[in-house]
């Protein structure tokens, strides 16, 4: 990805542990997003911006690639909205830190493995070695079984739709948890990919089902507060890149360590940006 | 127990954003002893306020349930959330992160003003000079000033107006006197100071901003008007908003607690009107739509006698009057019959009407040595503006 003329470089955590955060303004199309969305949540959001005029937070994009990590639906909502540019926070994507995981699906209500499933999935296994192995497979009373499933990853991917879909009608309720073993009720997990999957997936226009991915980020600003007349901005790129640091690089900034919780859960660092 | 930096967070009921910044905004004002509150804002989505405050934490607790049971006795339902895993109030600390602005780019012009709501604008130094001045610099002061910025900033594309000031404080150095550099503040960011509300929305007074009101201002008014009166309209009301942050600024030297001023777009709307109603020409015989034919009919009435009157006028300084009158109620007349309202200037009136031409001879007519030529020049002025009212009636 071609990076931008100006940005923010903002470098946090002492010696080894310094992450390095780039937040630039990216010409929108620059970037590849790797999962498909809801559409309705990214026009609540695409309603949200424009009624408030801002982008709240930045999108997490890898700096290479420019596959976007976090922030599928805002990429899409700014897109709806005929923006020119997005906030983003370029970061290293290979760096250790930075953990791709994927989402569980948890479905409380099971009561019995359905008639129907017996066909898709194996024989009963320890659940701790499968769980270590990242295949993909089915968890319920204390049993593991693997789901069987093309070899493609991506064809993979959308039969699990298929079966979280069809396992949603049958049980109602599902649940989007971490990756580990829940007893009550039935659990759904989807195959583990690597981070060269997803950049290659992605670069070829490929979007997975959602929530295919999970990434944790050491650090995430939120709170940036990008106007959204500025995404829109139609002169020359430089003076877009350049008002987006002049403005943020004002801003006081504060931390908030382990943990936090503000419109949703944070389990890594948060920078908030709060002034003008 | 050690005063520290805070983070409460509050579930409110989905209520109207507008009734809710009100009602903060109050309540923070009144309720805010022993806690320092530096910021707070409303995320109207998930229907959370967030508090960013210094102090004990028993006091910030304490902060946060008066504030809720502030906002309950009002019929809102408020309830003080936890804003960490763990705690009541969430830890926070400035960050310990090093920040550095990195510009590769080519410099493509003038730099431009990025304001908070990011539109941009040219820096030009008289612009800036203005402020300055307005700021109790003296006029030597401010020029010297404009131009070192201008210097300064020669390689850069856009900066923002908190940068600027930076900037104006170190060239001031030692010579910086505390009055003015508080005057400057307000003038240059009045946003920090007074904030409007918006249908639920914090908006920043800026000139862009403040346009699309005036814009809704004058169609409440119903008057179309010219982009010269928005950008009038806008200024007026931009200043005055100035003056307004200049005095929040000045109380908060001396006391540095929370000093927004929130006020409503409403408010706004109706300095506008007030203004336009002064300010504009036939402002009240325009909002009386029955009137406008009769304002119309005096002006040709008006527009006639003075051609009669330069046609027999005999000196050259009565009959260039006379011309300029002519020229000017013609313009009128033409801008009323398109529909267009003005702030009554030369400049704004031939805008309206599409006469340009009128105004460049008027011009020249100012320039031009010779009285043989002067005369030619104003008797094509006359000629010209006559004709104008040949033009169909109201559209």
């Amino acid at each position: 990805m071609k990076p931008p003329t100006a940005y923010l470089e903002i470098n946090i955590g002492k010696g080894a542990r310094t992450s390095k955060i780039i937040l630039a303004l990216v010409e929108l199309s620059s970037l590849k997003p790797h999962e498909e969305i809801n559409l309705t949540a990214a026009k609540i959001i695409a309603k949200s911006i424009e009624t408030t005029g801002f982008q709240k937070n930045p999108v997490i994009a890898d700096a290479e690639s420019g596959v976007i990590l976090d922030g599928m639906h805002r990429w899409n909502a700014l897109k709806m909205l005929k923006a020119r540019y997005i906030a983003a926070c370029l970061v290293n994507y290979y760096d250790e830190r930075i953990k791709l995981g994927r989402w569980a699906r948890h479905y409380p209500r099971a009561s019995a493995l359905p008639a129907w499933l017996r066909g898709w999935i194996g024989p009963p296994e320890d659940p701790r070695k499968v769980l270590e192995k990242g295949d993909a497979f089915i968890y319920y009373k204390g049993a593991a079984r693997r789901l069987r499933l093309p070899k493609n990853r991506v064809r993979a991917l959308k039969r699990l739709k298929k079966l979280e879909a069809r396992l949603k009608r049958t049980y109602g309720q599902i649940v989007y948890t971490e990756d580990e073993l829940r007893d009550d009720g039935l659990m759904l997990f989807p195959p583990k990919l690597s981070k060269k999957e997803v950049v290659e997936l992605a670069s070829k226009g490929v979007l997975l089902p959602p929530k295919s991915t999970r990434h944790e980020i050491p650090w995430r600003p939120l709170h940036v507060n990008v106007p959204l007349n500025l995404l829109k901005y139609g002169g020359e790129p430089h003076v877009a890149y350049e008002a987006l640091a002049a403005l943020v690089s004002r801003k006081n900034v504060f931390e908030a360590l382990h943990g936090f919780t503000l419109d949703r859960e944070y389990r890594e660092g948060v920078l908030i940006f709060l002034g003008t | 127990m050690t005063r520290q930096l805070l983070l409460s967070k509050f579930k409110v009921i989905p209520f109207d954003p507008a009734v809710l910044i009100k009602l903060i905004d109050r309540a923070v004002k009144k309720l805010a002893k022993n806690v320092l509150v530096y910021d707070w804002f409303l995320d109207e989505e998930a229907s959370e306020v967030y508090f960013i405050l210094e102090g004990l934490e028993p006091d910030a607790e304490l902060f946060a349930e008066k504030i809720a049971a502030y906002l309950r006795g009002e019929g809102i339902w408020a309830d003080v959330e936890k804003a960490g895993l763990l705690q009541k109030l969430a830890s926070i600390r400035p960050a310990k992160a090093e920040i550095k602005v990195v510009i590769k780019g080519e410099k493509t012009g003038k730099p431009f003003l990025a304001w908070p709501d990011g539109n941009l604008q040219p820096l030009e130094s008289e612009t800036l000079t203005k402020l300055l001045l307005q700021s109790n610099f003296s006029l030597d002061e401010a020029t010297q000033i404009s131009h070192k910025v201008q210097e300064i900033f020669a390689g850069r594309n856009a900066i923002s107006p908190k940068e600027l000031y930076e900037k104006i404080v170190e060239i001031m150095g030692e010579r910086s006197r505390l009055d003015e550099l508080v005057l400057l503040k307000a003038n240059l960011m009045p946003y920090l100071y007074v904030v409007i509300e918006d249908h639920g929305l914090i908006r920043y007074p800026t000139q862009n901003y403040l346009a699309a009101l005036a814009r809704q201002a004058a169609s409440i008014c119903g008057l179309k008007p010219t982009r010269r009166l928005i950008e009038e309209l806008a200024d007026h009301v931009l200043n005055y908003l100035r003056k307004e942050a200049a005095l929040k600024a000045r109380k908060f030297v001396l006391e540095p607690l929370y000093p927004d001023s929130v006020l409503s777009s409403s408010t706004i709307i109706f300095i506008m009107r007030k203004w336009l109603k002064e300010h504009v020409v036939f402002y009240e015989e325009l909002r009386k739509n029955c009137s406008i034919e009769d304002v119309l009919n005096n002006l040709r009435a008006r527009i006639h006698q003075a051609e009669h009157n330069y046609w027999t006028a005999s000196s050259l300084a009565e009959k260039k009057a006379l011309a300029f009158e002519v020229a000017y109620n013609s313009l009128t007349y033409l801008s009323i019959v398109s529909g267009h309202i003005t702030s009554g200037s030369f400049e704004d009136l031939a805008e309206a009407s599409g006469k340009i031409e009128i105004l460049n001879l008027l011009n020249r007519t100012l320039k031009v040595r010779s009285n043989e030529e002067a005369l030619r020049l104003l008797d094509k002025i006359v000629e010209e503006s006559v004709s104008l009212l040949k033009r169909p009636r109201l559209e």
